[in-house]
């Protein structure tokens, strides 16, 4: 799937959300996400890998780095920590699953 | 007896290197560029680079300019006057892209030598200490090459002046549309102001900034290329996790594992369910969808997945449609 824009003047959860339904929905996994340019546009870029249509993958959290390193829960991986707008603010974000 | 000390053979090394560097060197003037034409030096009348003839033609373009009845004659002077710099600053960048490149093949070729001279020496060498001293000397010129590579940018050098290249092209272009305008639509101090472009676009600073301006446009040109995904709601998410199960389901079923009626059903449930939703089906006919084989089941789901990303209204029938075949 191609790369595609996301709101980034959305709440974290709903851009979780929209993450999650496009994994479920193209049988996808997000590779990276983080803001597009230009900067000033409030726009996030997802990058999207296609996984088996027989796989279904632990879904997709979101969560803000607010100090140094994200904390990932064991059995858990990190999928990338990135730049992204966030209620329309440039916040760090770790995408966990 | 000759005695075979490490000094001595680390002398002969550094002997045969210089050697071997000075042949090399001394057989690429054989390779020299052609010569320059006699039009191009200083001292020839018409040569760009002539002060004089420069200042003779700024003159008359001082006062054909002053005159209204020789307005055609300023424009076609002040073109000359134009060309005059682009010669010259065609000049200057052939000859600054000439030493460029020079000064990067002589080191290049030093360090080539020197490497070479060290590997033969190592094979030629009797003895441990020698060779251990010679594979020292040659591990840190190795490191010391990969240093200049890497803080010398060798490679980054190339990537400008192509940036160069085409930059004063484009350049160019604007200047040879302009130079048919009258000298009041375009009088001389206009057209320098092209010309400074032209030179600027033969530098580094130059290649640099319109390389970052040219990379920022193509990269904000890509995002615009891209397509939104709409924010999904709360209900939309838990209709796509039906989805994916459900699809997930049939298609575990066609593994070669399963009784052959388990993957018959799961293939009819599936080619039910595109036969739902034919908009999203790129003219494929129901006739058509029942020929697919399971490899072209998947491609063809695989597409009309990614459409339900931005065509959600369809998602509840593709799942009703493979429920109801449950």
């Amino acid at each position: 799937m191609e790369p595609s824009i996301i709101d980034g003047n959305a709440n974290l959860s709903a851009q979780q959300d929209t993450l999650n339904f496009t994994e479920n929905t193209a049988s996808v996994k997000t590779m990276s996400y983080g803001i597009g340019t230009p900067a000033s546009s409030h726009r996030n870029v997802a990058t999207f890998e296609d996984v088996p249509q027989t796989e279904i993958l632990p879904p997709l959290t979101l969560v803000e780095v607010t100090n140094g390193q994200p904390v990932v829960p064991a059995g858990k991986e990190l999928v990338f920590v990135s730049d992204v707008w966030v209620s329309g603010v440039v916040k760090k974000v770790a995408g966990i699953r | 007896m000759i005695m075979r000390t490490p000094d001595n053979t680390a002398r002969r090394f550094m002997t045969m290197a210089v050697l071997t560097l000075i042949v090399t060197l001394s057989s690429s003037n054989e390779l020299a560029a052609q010569q320059k034409p006699l039009a191009f030096k200083e001292n020839t009348e018409l040569s760009p680079n002539n002060a004089v003839r420069y200042k003779e033609l700024a003159d008359l373009y001082k006062q054909q300019i002053a005159d209204k009845d020789k307005m055609d004659q300023a424009a076609l002077t002040r073109n000359r006057l134009m060309f005059l710099a682009i010669d010259q600053i065609d000049l200057n960048f052939y000859d600054f892209q000439k030493n460029t490149r020079k000064k990067r093949a002589l080191l290049q070729t030093v360090l080539d030598v020197l490497e070479i001279g060290a590997k033969t020496a190592i094979s030629i060498t009797n003895g441990d200490r020698a060779k251990t001293l010679i594979a020292e000397g040659l591990g840190f010129l190795q490191l010391s090459r990969a240093a200049v590579d890497k803080n010398f940018s060798l490679r980054e050098t190339q990537i400008l002046f192509n940036k160069m290249v085409t930059k004063r092209s484009q350049v160019l272009g604007s200047i040879l549309t302009n130079s048919v305008k009258s000298a009041e639509q375009y009088p001389f101090e206009l057209a320098l102001v092209d010309v400074i472009n032209y030179y600027k676009a033969g530098t580094f600073e130059g290649a640099l900034e319109n390389l970052n301006i040219d990379t920022g446009a193509e990269a904000n040109q890509a995002t615009n290329n891209l397509e939104e995904i709409k924010v999904a709601t709360r209900a939309e998410l838990e209709t796509s996790v039906l989805l994916r199960a459900t699809i997930a389901s049939l298609f575990k079923k066609l593994a070669p594992a399963n009784p052959p009626a388990v993957r018959e059903e799961a293939r009819k449930q599936l080619k039910a369910g595109l036969k739902a939703v034919p908009e999203l089906l790129d003219g494929l006919t129901p006739d058509e969808v029942d020929q697919l084989q399971d490899d072209e089941l998947d491609r063809v789901y695989r597409q009309v997945r990614q459409k339900l990303v931005r065509d959600r209204d369809k998602m509840k029938t593709l799942i009703n449609a493979l429920r109801e075949e449950n």
